[in-house]
Order: structure tokens, then sequence, then C-alpha cells
């Protein structure tokens, strides 16, 4: 009986131990804030859709195949910026990367594209500021907490302020070059 | 009786019962026993293989319907994809209608929800989630949710011929456009070889008016001799008597492919007996000597024969007896039909069951996209707006057609007539694009 205690004891000692050691080394991982993540994930979502638009719509456009609303239904033509950056959020969203985003605005084409009303405010702000600062905040939707940033969406090309501007579903037709247009919400589910 | 007795019957009853249903659940192709309620007109073909949608105990496959129609889904742009509902803030609109699961609203064997089109949602299912539709569009204040798609203005899915800018693109066109023909199909392969004399075994009785048909086919042309098809292998050549369906797919894969997505022959594709029209249930009139004529690919192509001329209007009338099919004889089209067979139409102005309901799509056949006949008669069938761009178009003005396929009486009289039908949708959209 001592002797299956002792055992007893020893074994409790060393899950104890080896449980303190995985502690301390997951507690050596380099963690990640949620804003630097939404930071990160914001550059490349923006960068992927400029590299979209200048190096492939531009020799497309060469070729003459032009970016179309249609570009589904119609020959000779590709996706709008938007709607690269729709593709690939569908994509990423299939495979449940642990987060989602959205390309929204206030004044967008598709009504289904407005924010809502925690998100508007974020837009207002980062409008305000000229699309010089981002907004990031925390909402609570059907009991799961997130943490929302918002980066402005900047009129880079004549081509995002025509299209906006003549489109007859545009809620605002007076868009100029480097305005902010909408913005790219991310959201996180905090643990 | 004693109760020992009670028991031994009770044992003994319990066992047969047991086996019997386990002899029906596994090894019987007749479960009928097991359906819940009748299936829709899609699916009531193959509802006695369970195996095609359920799981061995009964859950319904995570991919049941995308297996089949996925490619469907992918070709007709769907408007409502499931990744169109990825993000927390349509979680609201999912409690509502859960628009990322196919069954919430096309539910299976209770065909007391399921209404035309195979919805078994409420017809005005589209207010949960475009409510406010009359503030983002005004023409629409007072239009009742019932009408949306029941109106020719919209479909859940497929609305490539109804989105405003292809309505807007294609208003004002004639009723008759110039020199209306169809697309013409591609062959596939150039013709091989011509052969004079068909290879068969000596013991095999074969007919003057075989030898004729077969010569005069392209089969012939192509060099494709007896044996090619009624081989057992190609291996073996010991002689089949009458080769399947499976032995026209090695060459004619695609055709086969679609014949077996549709109501013809999708039997076929779950390992089901031919589909016959007696087994229809899509309340349509057939002709009472064609009850049991099997669908495989030798029904409309004949055997020998293959004469596609016969197969795009004969072989329907075999069996199709409605008031549509009744009345193709009378109708303009078979005029024209006539006319090019007859040599005095331009080529491809004739227009036969076929060019309608099985027209010339392209498709990537291995690598090579090419004109083809769709053999999947159903595909362009509802909502008739499918048809409409595929087909009537080619010929006929976009409003003319889309009116004509909204006016029921018109198509049971195959078109012979005006379309009577007024749909609000070009006033809107000449309104808003003024």
């Amino acid at each position: 009986m001592k002797k299956l205690t002792t055992f007893l004891v020893l074994g409790a000692g060393c899950l104890f131990l080896a449980s303190c050691d995985n502690e301390e080394s997951a507690s050596k991982e380099p963690t990640v804030t949620y804003r630097k993540m939404t930071d990160a994930i914001s550059v490349v979502l923006r960068s992927d859709r400029t590299a979209y638009t200048k190096n492939i719509v531009a020799r497309l456009k060469k070729e003459g195949v032009m970016p179309s609303e249609h570009w589904k239904d119609e020959k000779q033509k590709t996706l709008l910026p938007a709607q690269m950056f729709r593709a690939g959020q569908e994509i990423a969203m299939s495979r449940d990367p642990g987060f989602f985003y959205q390309l929204k605005s206030i004044w967008p084409i598709n009504p289904k594209n407005l924010p809502n009303e925690f998100e508007k405010a974020g837009f207002e702000k980062v409008a305000e500021s000229g699309g010089a600062e981002n907004f990031y905040g925390q909402e609570e939707i059907d009991g799961q907490k997130y943490f929302v940033a918002i980066y402005p969406d900047v009129a880079v090309s004549p081509a995002c302020v025509d299209c906006h501007n003549e489109h007859k579903d545009s809620p605002r037709k007076d868009f100029k070059m480097d305005e902010v247009m909408g913005g790219i919400v991310i959201r996180v589910p905090m643990e | 009786m004693s109760q020992y007795r009670l028991w031994i019957i009770w044992i003994i009853g319990s066992i047969y019962v047991s086996g019997l249903l386990s002899y029906w659940m596994f090894f019987s192709e007749d479960k009928t026993q097991f359906l819940p309620g009748d299936t829709s007109y899609a699916h009531y073909q193959i509802e006695l293989k369970c195996s095609a949608c359920h799981e061995e105990w009964g859950e319904v496959k995570q991919n049941a319907c995308m297996d089949c129609h996925e490619q469907q889904m992918e070709n007709i742009h769907d408007s409502h994809p499931k990744t169109k509902f990825n993000t927390p803030s349509t979680k609201k609109m999912l409690k509502k209608v859960d628009a990322t699961r196919c069954v919430s609203c096309h539910q299976e064997h209770k065909p007391e929800s399921t209404d035309h089109g195979n919805v078994s949602q409420p017809s005005d299912f589209c207010w949960h989630c475009h409510d406010n539709i009359a503030e983002e569009r005004p023409s629409h204040e007072g239009v009742t949710f019932d009408s949306c798609s029941t109106a020719g203005c919209h479909n859940y899915h497929d609305n490539r011929a109804l989105y405003e800018d292809f309505v807007a693109k294609h208003l004002d066109e004639p009723n008759l456009k110039e020199a209306p023909v169809v697309e013409a199909k591609e062959v596939y392969k150039k013709i091989v070889k011509i052969i004079q004399a068909p290879l068969f075994p000596g013991d095999v009785a074969v007919t003057e008016e075989l030898m004729r048909e077969w010569h005069d086919s392209a089969h012939a042309a192509a060099g494709i001799d007896c044996l090619q098809c009624h081989r057992t292998s190609e291996k073996d050549s010991t002689w089949v008597k009458k080769p399947n369906y499976q032995v026209c797919m090695e060459c004619h894969e695609q055709e086969g492919q679609d014949f077996q997505m549709g109501h013809h022959g999708m039997r076929l594709a779950h390992e089901l007996s031919p589909m016959t029209p007696g087994m229809s249930r899509s309340g349509l009139e057939f002709k009472r000597d064609a009850k049991h004529k099997e669908l495989t690919c030798v029904s409309c192509h004949s055997s020998h024969e293959y004469d596609v001329q016969k197969a795009a209007v004969e072989a329907c009338l075999k069996c199709h007896n409605d008031s549509h099919s009744k009345k193709f004889s009378q109708s303009k089209h078979n005029h024209l039909w006539l006319k090019e067979k007859g040599g005095t139409g331009l080529v491809n102005s004739g227009v036969s069951c076929a060019t309608c309901h099985m027209p010339r799509v392209l498709k990537d056949v291995r690598g090579e996209e090419k004109i083809v006949v769709e053999h999947n008669q159903s595909a362009n069938l509802r909502p008739h707006d499918i048809m409409v761009r595929q087909v009537c178009m080619d010929c006929h003005g976009y409003e003319f057609s889309l009116k004509s396929l909204a006016d029921e009486a018109l198509i049971q009289r195959n078109f012979i007539g005006q379309p009577e039908v007024d749909l609000e949708t070009f006033d809107w959209v000449r309104e808003r694009n003024k």
C-alpha cells in the first residue's frame, strides 16, 4: 500500500511538472494582438487588389478585355477590382480562416453592402479623418464578441470614381480621387 | 392460451417482421415501404434509390444535392450562392431562412408543402431579406412579395435572362430577327475511314434493312462497324445482341452524362431500370402504347439508323401526347422545320422539338469547347426564361420571347398566335434607363 501511494504521488508530480512545462513553452510563443492581426490582413487584402488592378486589369485592357460587372455573362470581360476582392473573400471564407472580412460603404451600389449601426459609426470616423485613420472597436453579435477593424478604401484610380459616379444604383455620384469611398471591415471572434 | 404461448408467438412474429424489414432495407430494390411521402417531380424517378440522397441509416448525405447540382449552379451563375451568407452580419438573415442549406427551401417527401419549382417555402419568402425593397426601388412600392418569382421578374438562383442590364440591352428588339437561325452544332471527329463491309460473326442474322440503315449512318462513315458496339469488351469479341447505353457512352460520353442528368435518363445514373412514360408523374399525357417504352439512347436514335432528324421530332411524338406536342404539326416552327428538311429552308432555320428542348450549347468536351446538343432535356425547362435566353433569342426579340413563355395558353397551343401576357418589367426598366 505504501509503495502504491508513493507511486501515485510520484506520477501526479510528473504530470504536474509536464503540464507546467507545456504551459511555459506555450507562453513562449509570440502573441499577436487583434489589432496587429487585422492590420496585417488588411495590408495583404489591399495589396492583392492593387496588384490585380495595376498588373492584370491594365494588361487585359490592352488586349481588349475590359472589366465589367457582368464579366461572367459577357465575352472578353474580366472582374471589377471590387468583384476580385469579393471572389477572394468567398474562397477564403469557405476555408474557415478564423476571421471575417467584407468591403462595405456608406454609399454602396448594392444596398446589402451597407454597414450595420456599429460599423456605420466607425465608417463615419474613418471618413472624418479623410482616410488617415483606421477604426477599431468591439461588437457583440448573437452572443459572440468580435474585434472589429475598419480600414479606409480610398479612390486610387479614375476607374473607381467614374464607375461609382456613373452607376445608376450608386447613392452618391460626386466621388473624387483620393476620397474615402468605403472601407474594409475585418472582424475577429474574440476568445 | 397460456402466457408462455403468447410470448412464443410474440417473439416469432417480431423475428418475422424484423427479417422482412431488414430484407427490404438491405437486399430488395423495392423500398416503397420506407418512403415517408412522395418525392417532388424532380426526384420521383429515383425515390426508391434511397442511397442517392441518404446515408445507410437515413440521414441526408452531407453533399446530397450538390453531388448532382453543383455544376448546374456554377453554370447558371447562381444569384444566391452559399458563399453570399458567410459573415456574422448575415446570421440574422439565416435565422429566418437558412439559405446555406438546399433543404431549407427544397424539402423532399413533403408533397403537401411543396409548391411549383419544388419550393417548400411560402411564395413570399423573399420578404425575409428584401422587406425594404420599396425604399431601394420605388417602382416596387405596393408590389406583393408572392409575385417576385411568379410575375416573370426574378428567380432565386438563375437570373441570367432577367437582370436589369440584360433586359435594358435587349429592349425594343423586333419580334422576329433578320435571318433567324440557331447555332450550328460541331462534330467531334473528322471521318476516319469509309468501310464497305461490316464485320460480324457468321451465325449472327443480319437483315438487308439493318445493313442499309447502318451503311447510311454516320457510324459507317466514321468506320464504326458492328463489332465496335456488339462486342463484350475491347479484349473480348464475344457478340452482344443488345449493347446498352454504356457502349454508346464509350464515344458519346458527354451526351450520355447529360442524358443521365435529365428526367429521361436520371434512373440510369442511379443504376435503376430505364424510365418509361408509364412511370411519369409529370402530369403530361403520353400515348397509350408508349407507356412501357424504355428510355435509353436507342429509344430516340434507334439501334442502327441514328437519324438525328427523326430523333428531333418523331422520337418525341412517339410518346408525348399533350396539347403542346399535339399542336406542333400545325405550328410555324414545324413549317420551318419541314422547309429545312425539304431543302427549301435555310440551314438551321427549322425548329424541331429538340431545337428548344435539347438546344445546341457551348460545352467543354474533353478539354475543347464545342457547340453540342444538350442531351439533358430538362435543363432549360424551369424556369422558362432559361430557354428564352438559350434558344428563343436566337430568332426572336427578348420581350416577345419572355412574354410568349409567360403565356401558358400560348405554350399549350405550341405558339400558334401572339402572346397575350403583359410583363411590367419592361416598363420599369424603360423608366429607369430613360
